[in-house]
């Protein structure tokens, strides 16, 4: 690593939260690894403590029942979830998404939790909490907190993370339970890639919602959309909210043209 | 099929690359400052942090170098480290050395560039050309008149050609280990292509004679082209670090700082004009090629000189005049990538054959089959083309992918379908075999046999999965009469074999096992002259085969006697032959004949043979998308009696794999400013096992009798099979735009492909 | 709270033994495995979880050694391809030459020794889709994909 840091593994939620408490300004939370380890190994991330969150008993904990909803700890991996037949059964949009999520081998270590803290725009796994209505139970020594995922993305990597809290728990409600999606990526292979952009549609009784990402600073949810809406009014609705940019993986045009092409594609897959 | 003992080493984990050999106690390791931009100056470099990090910290810069602070070969343009300026995003600056391999990286990090100033930078070969900024002098190659011809032309089109660099992403990154000698000079193993060449630059960066500089080359972790010139630099500054320290020093590059510093596949611009007759002879042809060379000349004077060689293909054209112009620009040098030069080439002359056949309404391998080389045709730099066999590939590969049905079943496909297009393509492949350069065309072996029995061959050949080694090993064998367990292939050292060319131009096999097999040849005759002494018969009776010593050699042949085993086996004879103070070492050397090249006339005979073959490769296109998958892929290639099959196929296989990532995945991106923003190998691509279509490869076998073992050199030549992916696609693309004019700017990507079908531009039209 | 600053010792379950070795907290496990233990059968690629060289299983999961540190791995079971001792696949990659360079030869060992426990038929899907992690440069993949295939059936047999 280009830095030095410590390593913390606190054993109970207490500690955790103390420890995160006493770092808030020079710690990390560690779940996964796969975006924090190269951002440090790059200086892109210059940490004096790496708290391990994985270690706390619970963490990896994927709940579910036939009255609630879904519930997941912080180190509850990809492939947990992609392995859960509760999740494949009730919950199917996350595994949709999850599926499209980098390799095999990193979805091994990559958590449901990391996905979403980074806040990276092409996260993968925001456009199914988004479309699915999920929360962030969030704590911190000052206590605990819940947040609906469409206000937890503030900006390009930024969330309503306060200093010293973190993501203990993802719920998905069980209203959601039954929703279908389709997810589509555009990548430039289709194996292991980050994506060009990304557009899920979840229908939910006669609801529709899409999400969207890489399109954005932020990952997008579109609401506006209804089932009324002819093919050209919903690729406006969703092009209205999101705000591609150029980069190496493809230009703003390409991007803006290919959310055009899913949504009509996705909307025409129901019809 | 028995493996060699290199797999099984290799599949435990065993193999040690650079990075592995144990570390000696007090080994410093380097890390580098990298040019933050394309192009700038400085005044200086402020090392007081770094230096503050640790005690074991020395930073290393130009005023350092003993001896001379240059690179270059042919053109003496790239310093080893920067003097006041840079040229190229990613250029070294300072070498860092350290206890550590982290606190050298961290040390590196602290290094500050005093007073920079950035510069203007020219990322644009045609921009840099217009400035007049070239390297060395335009080339040009003619034979006929083009101009003249045109006017018999029924079709005289004219088009513009791009095509993109390629990183070569050799999974072991570049590196070296340097131990301080005694002599002023260092002991390194390397990991380049090219030992004799890096102990060269060496030398001279540590201002001493070659003979106090010595290269070791084990297995490389990958290389294409990559390690030929690229290598000396790490090697160089290895070097500098061991003898200014004292103290052995590693150099091994980060894949990040690999990807940034080192050159790359020479990317493109290219004009064209073709002429054909109304039933699609070719009459005429002419290209400009503008080579992106990158800021120094690196091997670019070797590189073009093989796109112009490779200008019209596998084709017969009667007038043609090609012109290669090198220009400079602030990216970084661009090098020997498989293919050198070549892929790049024969992109513009399919693009060529591509945009005619749609004017003139055929299909393109119409006019590919009509023009094909045949025996007895004329090369436009003066060879004739001898024993041609692109006829044989082409048609058997036609019929292997049932090209007819083919077509039928795509037509059928894309009248039933709105958002799926298929596409196929072919690709007539003829590459030359043998260093452009005809000096090159040389090679030494060292045999030793020892007493008991076991052989070592040592030649100037390196093993970087090609299998060369295997094929070395394969042919002393059966010269010797050894078994072949017997024989280990040494790592590549200076010291041993002196004056070697780069394992390179895929000519490692030719030239090295002819090599070996000069030099067991020889010992071969001392120990039949031993057998037959101890036998009592003339030495054309003894055979030596497989680790036995036979009698009545002939026997065989004229059925007289039976041949039968003379009860001696081959570690017998060595001692024999080693009791009776009989040498048991021999050097071998072979120059590969026939060669000449007349630069001014641009004339000659510059290889010793062409491999032909042909590809047909099959995509369907998701036209909402712009993205593709290839289906199938044919190939017929021509590798005449393989030495070792297996090798020789996988040879095939990664090649192809190389060439389709080439031209229809791996984007090699710099932005406006020149610096590399593919610098990842998460922006930058790679095949994997997903991108391949099923393959279907088949050997044509007939011998080349030029060669050892009647082989033919297998590198090079498959990568080119990737080209009929482009057109595989673009032919997908067409079907769902009709009479659309194709667009020439490889590499394919989902984007462009969408842009093509989005856009509408100008019809087919001809002049 | 076990807090790890500074060098540390780390006791590590490797290739079914017990290793006591120093370290620091930042170090990978790729980088421990290699520089700390000497264990130079894993290889670094990319240190960007791309190319897949430094596959090890860590409790049979095939992980990117680079992309987890050494000091989360402890109580885990770490398999290396040292551990691998003439496994069947290795057979195959040897046999079917499943490899040119070998650089990428001991993750990608790995990857499918995992694979194949995962899944013992043949499964075009779960192959494509764990075989994605690790790249090769030289084989085109058709070697792999035919060591695969031998190495299922004689794991069957």
């Amino acid at each position: 690593m280009l830095y030095e840091f410590s390593y913390l593994a606190p054993r109970s939620v207490a500690d955790l939260v103390q420890a995160l408490d006493e770092h808030k300004d020079d710690g990390k939370f560690l779940a996964g690894g796969t975006d924090l380890l190269p951002n440090i190994r790059n200086g892109l991330m210059r940490p004096r403590f790496v708290i391990d969150g994985k270690k706390v008993p619970g963490a990896d904990a994927l709940n579910g029942g036939a009255t609630e909803g879904l519930s997941m700890g912080p180190a509850v991996s990809i492939n947990d979830l992609l392995r859960s037949p509760f999740v494949r059964e009730q919950y199917p949009v996350l595994c949709v998404c999850a599926h499209e999520l980098a390799s095999h081998q990193i979805r091994n270590r990559a958590t449901v939790a990391g996905n979403v803290v980074n806040a990276s725009p092409c996260s993968d796994m925001a456009p199914a909490l988004l479309c699915l209505g999920a929360t962030a139970l969030l704590r911190s020594a000052g206590g605990e907190r819940e947040l609906a995922f469409k206000d937890f993305f503030t900006g390009v990597k930024k969330t309503a993370l306060k200093p010293g809290e973190y993501l203990e728990r993802i719920v998905i409600p069980a209203a959601s339970k039954g929703a279908r999606g389709s997810y589509k990526k555009l990548k430039r292979i289709a194996g292991h890639d980050l994506g060009i952009v990304g557009v899920l549609m979840v229908r939910l009784g006669d609801s529709l919602r899409f999400a969207v990402s890489s399109a954005a600073p932020t990952p997008v949810l579109v609401e506006s959309v209804t089932a009324k809406d002819s093919p050209e009014e919903a690729v406006a609705k969703v092009l209205a909210a999101v705000s591609p940019i150029s980069d190496v993986r493809g230009t703003k045009e390409y991007r803006e043209h290919m959310i055009g092409v899913y949504v009509r594609r996705l909307l025409a897959e129901v019809k | 099929m028995k493996r060699n003992p290199d797999s099984i080493v290799n599949v435990l984990g065993k193999t040690l690359y650079v990075d592995d050999l144990p570390e000696n106690a007090g080994m410093l390791h380097g890390a580098v400052v990298l040019s933050p931009s394309a192009h700038g100056r400085y005044s200086g470099l402020d090392e007081s942090k770094a230096l503050a990090l640790d005690p074991s910290v020395r930073v290393l810069v130009a005023k350092d170098v003993p001896g001379q602070n240059q690179l270059g070969s042919a053109v003496l343009d790239e310093a080893l480290l920067a003097e006041g300026d840079w040229h190229y995003h990613g250029q070294v600056l300072a070498l860092v050395l350290a206890s550590s391999r982290v606190l050298a990286r961290r040390a590196a990090a602290r290094v500050q560039i005093l007073g920079r100033e950035d510069l203007p930078a020219v990322t644009d070969p045609r921009e840099a050309f217009k400035r007049g900024d070239i390297i060395l002098s335009p080339r040009t190659q003619r034979m006929g008149d083009p101009e003249a011809a045109y006017k018999d032309c029924a079709l005289v089109l004219e088009g513009r050609v791009e095509s993109g660099g390629q990183e070569h992403v050799y999974l072991e990154t570049q590196g070296a280990i340097a131990w301080p000698e005694d002599s002023g000079g260092a002991r390194v193993i390397s990991g380049t292509q090219s030992p004799a060449a890096t102990q060269k630059i060496v030398a001279r960066v540590l201002g001493v004679p070659m003979n106090r500089v010595e290269i070791e080359t084990r297995r490389l972790g990958g290389a294409f082209g990559g390690k030929e010139d690229q290598a000396n630099g790490w090697a160089a500054l290895a070097a500098l670090g061991a003898v200014k320290s004292g103290k052995p020093v590693k150099v091994y590059l980060n894949r990040r700082d690999d990807m940034l510093a080192t050159g790359k596949r020479h990317p493109y611009s290219s004009d064209f004009k073709i002429g054909l007759s109304a039933d699609g002879m070719i009459l005429a042809f002419e290209a400009d090629y503008y080579q992106n060379a990158g800021a120094a000349c690196d091997l670019s004077p070797a590189i073009l000189p093989r796109t112009l060689f490779h200008a019209a293909g596998a084709y017969r054209v009667p007038n043609v005049r090609v012109t290669g112009t090198m220009c400079r620009t602030n990216l970084v040098p661009f090098t020997a990538f498989r293919g050198f030069g070549g892929p790049q080439g024969l992109f513009v002359m399919e693009s060529a054959i591509e945009q005619a056949a749609a004017v003139l309404g055929m299909d393109p391998v119409e006019i590919q089959r009509k023009n094909l080389l045949k025996t007895g045709d004329s090369f436009h730099y003066g060879q004739d083309v001898e024993d041609a066999r692109a006829e044989a590939t082409v048609t058997r590969c036609l019929q292997k992918a049932r090209y007819e049905t083919l077509r039928a079943e795509i037509t059928a496909f894309n009248a039933a379908h709105k958002d799926l297009k298929r596409g196929a393509a072919a690709f007539p492949l003829c590459f030359g075999i043998s260093f452009t350069k005809i000096m090159m065309n040389q090679g030494g072996s060292l045999v030793h046999v020892y007493n008991d029995g076991s052989v070592s061959v040592a030649t100037g050949a390196i093993e970087m999965g090609q299998g060369v080694g295997r094929k070395i090993a394969i042919v002393s064998a059966s010269t010797l009469g050894a078994p072949l367990a017997s024989i280990r292939i040494d790592s590549t050292r200076t010291s041993t074999v002196a004056n070697t060319m780069p394992t390179a131009a895929s000519t490692g096999a030719d030239i090295n096992v002819m090599a070996a097999k000069v030099a067991c040849d020889e010992i071969r005759k001392r120990l039949i002259g031993v057998a037959a002494a101890r036998l009592g018969v003339e030495p054309s009776a003894v055979a030596l085969e497989a680790g036995r010593v036979y009698l009545n050699a002939g026997a065989a042949a004229t059925g007289s006697e039976a041949r039968r085993d003379a009860g001696l086996s081959f570690a017998d004879l060595v001692n024999l032959a080693y009791e009776q103070r009989v040498d048991l070492s021999a050097h071998g050397f072979y120059a590969t004949p026939g060669l000449h090249f007349d630069m001014k006339s641009e004339k000659g005979h510059p290889f010793l043979y062409h491999v032909y073959g042909c590809a047909v490769i099959s995509a369907t296109v998701d036209t909402l998308r712009g993205s593709y998958q290839f289906d199938d892929a044919f190939i017929v290639h021509d590798i005449a009696n393989s030495i070792d099959p297996i090798v020789d196929m996988g040879q095939i296989e990664g090649g192809f794999a190389q060439g389709l990532g080439w031209a229809a995945l791996e984007e090699l991106k710099f932005d406006d400013k020149g610096l590399l923003v593919s610098n990842t190998l998460s922006t930058y691509k790679l095949p994997d096992a997903h991108f391949m279509p099923r393959m279907d490869v088949e050997f044509y076998d007939k011998p080349n009798p030029t060669v050892v073992a009647n082989s033919k050199a297998v590198g090079e030549p498959p990568l080119m099979y990737g080209i009929a992916g482009y057109f595989a696609v673009l032919d997908a693309l067409k079907a769902a735009k009709p009479g659309k004019k194709g667009f020439y700017d490889l590499p394919m990507t989902p984007e462009k492909a969408l842009r093509f079908l989005a856009d509408d531009e100008p019809k087919e039209q001809g002049s | 709270m076990k807090d790890y600053a500074g060098p540390i010792e780390l006791s590590l379950r490797i290739n079914g033994e017990t290793r006591r070795v120093q370290a620091r907290p930042g170090d990978s496990l790729l980088r421990l495995l290699r520089e700390r233990l000497g264990l130079t059968g894993t290889k670094c690629g990319c240190e960007n979880g791309d190319c897949g060289a430094c596959t090890v299983l860590v409790d049979g999961a095939p992980i990117k050694s680079c992309m987890a540190l050494a000091v989360e791995c402890e109580g885990s079971d770490i398999l290396t391809i040292e551990g691998l001792r003439g496994h069947p696949v290795q057979k195959a990659f040897a046999v079917e030459n499943g490899f040119q360079c070998g650089f990428c030869t001991p993750g990608m060992i790995l990857n499918a020794v995992a694979l194949l426990s995962a899944h013992p038929e043949e499964d075009e899907e779960a192959d494509r889709e764990w075989m994605q992690s690790n790249i090769c440069r030289c084989t085109g993949y058709e070697g792999i994909r035919l060591a695969l295939a031998s190495a299922r059936r004689s794991l069957k047999d």
